[in-house]
């Protein structure tokens, strides 16, 4: 039905997409996934002829037989939402907010049929139902900032589906969704289309989110590298690997260890942001060589929580460090705590050179500047940056690199405690085994204790000795990743084992959770 | 909540802005007395003046008997013309105001469709071409332009007086006819300033999802444009047309006079020759109270025209 | 490449006529400041490449004493702007709420004074001349300034190396001077080509109506206002200053540009 026959994308003379191949049958569910840059959201566009600006493509589009690329826009575009819809990764900024979301969901509608006012308003209500917004109290009138991220992407899912078109094409659409909203999001999608007999194109870079396909598509460098289900057990292509790995790392075993007295003891800390309660009464301890992980959905309260104990954001609350009481806010925390921040793109001033990035944290030490440069050398030989990495500016890097960095940085003043706030979210997944390989090998040479915020439960697994469940800023439940995996007590804590449950063989279960799921939250 | 603090925002700008249009006036060195009589005047006529102006009274006392003047209408005296301000300031606002105004329609008349245009094109050569056509039009000086214009319409072509103004009396049709070319060299550098704010919010707006989303939805690049990426550029093309208004009153006093029109600069600079303070503080205070409205004016329409901040706590 | 290639283009007219007005200091072709009745309104000729005004004087030569006022004014009203504004800025994105409400009012407050109207208050008291111009403009430019400083800052005080700098232990002080200044000052050096630009056009405007640089002081404004006495007789006397000005502007606004596309654009279009 849907035929991608040799296309090709290029911007001025760099190749973005060539010789990309496929076809889609009605009532299909294909996945395609890969890396950033891959061009795998390329492809996706492709199928509605919609190039971001400065890019063409070449080859065949062809919808029916009849060829999209070589048609003029304005034929191409009668069969956009008509034929071929999206929905794109962002919830922030997909929906116009300016427009009310009724608006937004009639205006396709309107575009392409003649129904009068009623009828059309009529419609905008059942997709309203159908979504799962009218039971979430979400009416037409509202606007998009109202909602939640999952409720727009619900909105935009209703756009995609308004007037039941032949494929969808999801790109990245629950990507920016924590675990627990992304899953429900994704039922969604595949009950809603299902029931239509539509075709569904998962674009993703997530093999979680591919798993639900009857195809799989492994894209990297603008082709396709691999195809077929295999790919989520046996990949056979090095980008299906590096994905693979990602979501399956393993670190070398870590001996018991006989309880140590804590290097770190927080009690009953609270953190209010415009006189809401963020954090509201945590306590937990962490030991020397332990790793603490903190999950939950967003606006659980966990990044706050680390942001207040270092000092960025007031809290009330005890904290006592290696056996002594601390005042809350206490700058003496912060000389013993090292910080990796989650976006490398801004955790540093882009004037400054990596070697003077990761010598700062030194600034109140008594070290001469020569010692300075050379603490901060030597840090970054530990992280795989040697040679002349200390000289260059941090545009020089790849995102990678750049978190390298950002360890290096809180590893230089030898602090007892590594906090690390989603430290690999931001990279791509074929990266996160290294990075978390990394933080294994450097917690583990320096006995540090290492308190990370995550929600990559794949990475959880792997690292962390203890894990700690928030939500609405409470802890909810905690216990070692056996406990935690096995007997998942609280439905927060469910919901995000059910995602993390991606192995081979796993299906099962996982859709037996998924339907649990749905029963305790019945759309949303 | 919003528009009450606005306005109470407003109130303190104004407040403020008359304090200093006052202090200026009363506590920079020079004598008004003196400036009034000239520096051979007798001791005792620049006391008997000083005291009839009131210029030995306590400054806060004179400033509270002077903006409670203002409040009830009472913008003082003029030395020179010996009428009150407030009636010189109305008869040349007469000129003046519509002045401004064709000038602020011309240009957003012009600078609009050009920046939309612009935008639409990103890239292409109409964009290049209009982006060109907006640099060299915004360093023209509005001056220049109105002497090439007489030059060219009324020494060359002859089909124009240069300058002057018959009177709204003679007709509107004579007066705004007076007032076109004036107008019209006022508005090229502004309409430059507005296509380029137009297309730089335009191209922006037109970078998020959403115009994406309009375009997946059927619609053409330009209707995609203009019914969402146009709604969200209006908050800061306002914005910078505010900013932008106080460039517009400081050109229509300048072009004035240019085409010698009996405006409200003619009057200031007259005053500003005579040194008459009554006379420039009157005007003064009209041409920044009118800048702070009008800057108020364009942030409540920026924010009304986005729901976020409209129904924002 | 065709972005490189203006730049340097722009730098170089702009580097001309800043020698010329140099120059004009100590030497121009024929004195600005005599006249020579003999020989008026002449056309162009060898001696006189744009022939001479209606007092006989050489229009390259006055050409060249109009660009010093005009550049010496554009140049310390940015200076004003750029010293006063850019700290005031700083301070405002650093502060508190209250402290950062009471500095942004009166950033306002200043910013509803145009320069003309800075410049008649001045020139009533002091009468006229090229400081007033000046210091009329530069006020004008400190709330330009301090807003665009301000919002940069606040922009970059948000993003995470900020924290780190904080968890380092640095002061607020050390990080406004230490991060938050060289990621901003692209921008603002950026401005300040922009607002040089802005500036000789205001100049010219109150140079004109009589608020700028007074007789004998040559300025371009002046000579328009002079040229439109005898446009009748000698319309290409008001040619030469205007192109002057257009040539001036356009040339440091490609120079803003310019450098804003050279500076970082890394951080330029990033908003975090």
């Amino acid at each position: 039905m849907l035929e991608l026959d040799r296309l090709g994308a290029r911007a001025g003379r760099t190749t973005l997409l060539s010789d990309v191949s496929l076809t889609i049958a009605p009532g299909e569910r294909v996945a395609i996934v890969g890396a950033s840059g891959s061009g795998k959201s390329l492809t996706g566009r492709a199928m509605l002829t919609l190039p971001p600006s400065g890019v063409t493509y070449s080859g065949a589009v062809r919808l029916d037989g009849v060829d999209l690329l070589s048609l003029p826009d304005a034929e191409v575009a009668t069969r956009r939402a008509a034929a071929v819809s999206i929905i794109f990764q962002e919830p922030a900024t997909a929906l116009n907010p300016v427009h009310s979301i009724g608006a937004q969901i009639d205006e396709t509608i309107r575009l392409h049929t003649r129904a009068a006012a009623g009828e059309r308003a009529e419609r905008v209500l059942s997709l309203l139902e159908r979504t799962g917004l009218t039971a979430a109290g979400v009416g037409p009138e509202r606007y998009p900032h109202e909602l939640s991220g999952g409720q727009r992407q619900r909105v935009a899912i209703a756009i995609a589906l308004a007037l039941s078109p032949r494929v969808v094409v999801a790109d990245e659409a629950t990507s920016a969704l924590d675990a627990v909203t992304s899953a429900r999001i994704l039922d969604l999608l595949e009950g809603l289309t299902a029931a239509n007999d539509t075709a569904l194109v998962l674009i993703t870079h997530d093999l979680a989110v591919a798993r639900r396909a009857d195809r799989v598509l492994v894209m990297a460098d603008g082709r396709i590298a691999e195809e077929g289900r295999e790919v989520l057990t046996r990949p056979v292509s090095a980008a299906g690997r590096a994905l693979h790995d990602a979501r399956h790392i393993t670190l070398p075993p870590r001996p018991a260890k006989a309880a140590r007295d804590p290097v770190l003891a927080v009690r009953d800390v609270r953190v209010e942001r415009g006189g809401r309660p963020v954090v509201d009464g945590v306590s937990f301890t962490v030991a020397p060589g332990e790793r603490l992980a903190l999950v939950g959905g967003s606006g659980s309260g966990k990044t706050s929580l680390v942001r207040g104990l270092l000092g960025l954001l007031p809290m009330t609350g005890a904290i006592t460090l290696a056996g002594s009481e601390l005042p809350a806010g206490s700058p003496v925390l912060r000389d013993q705590a090292g910080m990796v921040f989650q976006d490398p793109a801004t955790s540093f001033n882009p004037r400054f050179s990596a070697g003077r990035i990761v010598a700062e944290p030194l600034f109140r030490t008594l070290l001469s500047r020569k010692a300075r440069r050379e603490r901060a050398a030597m840090s970054l030989e530990r992280v795989g940056l040697g040679g002349d990495a200390a000289g260059r500016k941090p545009h020089a890097f790849s995102g990678g690199q750049r978190q390298r960095i950002a360890i290096a940085r809180a590893l230089v003043a030898t602090p007892r405690i590594l906090f690390a706030d989603e430290p690999v979210s931001a990279l791509d997944a074929a990266l996160r085994g290294q990075m978390v390989a990394l933080f294994d090998t450097l917690v583990r040479e320096d006995d540090l204790a290492l308190v990370f915020v995550a929600h990559d439960l794949a990475l959880v697994r792997a690292l962390a000795d203890r894990i700690i469940v928030m939500e609405a800023g409470r802890i909810v439940e905690q216990g070692t990743p056996e406990e935690i995996f096995r007997r998942p007590r609280h439905a927060a804590t469910r919901a995000l084992v059910d995602e993390a449950r991606d192995e081979p063989g796993g299906d099962a279960r996982g859709d037996e959770a998924r339907q649990d799921d749905e029963a305790a939250a019945p759309g949303g | 909540m919003r528009v009450l603090t606005r306005l109470a925002q407003l109130a303190a700008t104004l407040f403020v802005a008359s304090l200093i249009v006052f202090m200026a006036m009363s506590v920079l060195p020079g004598d008004a007395g003196l400036l009034r009589l000239g520096m051979n005047a007798e001791p005792a006529a620049v006391a008997a003046l000083r005291a009839e102006m009131g210029l030995d009274d306590p400054l806060p006392l004179r400033f509270v008997a002077w903006l409670g003047g203002i409040l009830t209408g009472d913008f003082g005296t003029s030395g020179t013309y010996d009428v009150s301000v407030l009636g010189l300031l109305a008869e040349r606002a007469r000129v003046s105001v519509p002045l401004a105004v064709y000038a602020l329609v011309l240009s957003v008349a012009l600078a609009l469709p050009a920046g939309i245009y612009a935008a639409v094109r990103r890239g292409r050569f109409a964009d290049r071409a209009v982006r060109g056509v907006a640099e060299i039009g915004l360093s023209v000086p509005a001056v220049w332009l109105g002497l090439l214009f007489i030059y060219v319409f009324a020494v060359y072509l002859r089909w124009a007086p240069a300058g002057g103004f018959p009177g709204w009396d003679a007709g509107p049709a004579r007066a705004l006819g007076a007032l076109t070319l004036p107008a019209v060299a006022l508005a090229i550098p502004q309409a430059a300033i507005l296509a380029r704010i137009v297309r730089t919010a335009l191209t922006e707006a037109m970078d998020e999802d959403f115009v994406a989303l309009a375009r997946a939805k059927g619609r053409s690049t330009a209707g995609a444009v203009i019914h969402h990426a146009l709604p969200n550029a209006w908050a800061p093309i306002l914005t910078v047309v505010g900013m932008q208004f106080g460039f517009l009153v400081a050109g229509a006093i300048v072009i004035e006079t240019v085409f010698n029109l009996p405006g409200l600069g003619r009057l200031l600079f007259q005053a500003v020759a005579q040194r008459d303070i009554v006379l420039v503080q009157g005007i003064t205070l009209v041409v920044v109270a009118t800048v702070v409205i009008v800057n108020a004016l364009c942030d409540v329409v920026a924010v009304a025209s986005n729901p976020r901040l409209r129904r924002g706590p | 490449m065709r972005g490189s290639a203006g730049l340097g283009v722009a730098a170089a007219v702009l580097v001309s006529i800043i020698a010329a007005a140099v120059a004009s200091l100590w030497w121009t072709p024929f004195p600005v400041d005599g006249f020579d009745m003999g020989n008026r309104f002449a056309m162009p000729t060898a001696a006189h490449p744009l022939g001479t005004d209606h007092y006989g004087r050489d229009v390259v030569s006055m050409l060249m004493a109009g660009a010093q006022t005009s550049l010496a004014v554009a140049a310390g009203a940015v200076a004003i702007g750029l010293f006063v504004g850019t700290p005031l800025g700083l301070a405002a994105a650093s502060s508190g709420r209250a402290g950062r409400a009471v500095l942004m009012l009166g950033s306002d407050i200043v910013f509803a004074f145009p320069a003309l109207i800075v410049a008649a208050i001045l020139s009533t008291f002091r009468g006229p001349g090229a400081f007033n111009a000046l210091i009329a403009i530069g006020i004008f430019y400190i709330p330009v300034f301090m807003r665009l400083t301000a919002s940069s800052a606040r922009r970059v005080l948000a993003l995470d190396f900020v924290d780190a700098a904080r968890l380092a232990g640095k002061s607020s002080a050390r990080i406004a001077a230490e991060h938050v200044l060289p990621v901003v000052a692209p921008i603002l050096l950026t401005q300040a080509a922009t607002q040089f630009a802005i500036a000789i056009l205001i100049e010219a405007g109150l140079s004109y109506v009589g608020l700028g640089a007074q007789p004998p002081a040559v300025s371009w404004g002046r000579m328009l206002a002079e040229a439109q006495t005898l446009i009748s007789l000698a319309p290409q006397l008001a040619v030469w200053p205007g192109l002057a000005i257009v040539v001036t502007v356009l040339a440091a606004t490609a120079l803003g540009e310019g450098l804003n596309r050279r500076l970082d654009p890394r951080f330029a279009g990033r908003h975090a």
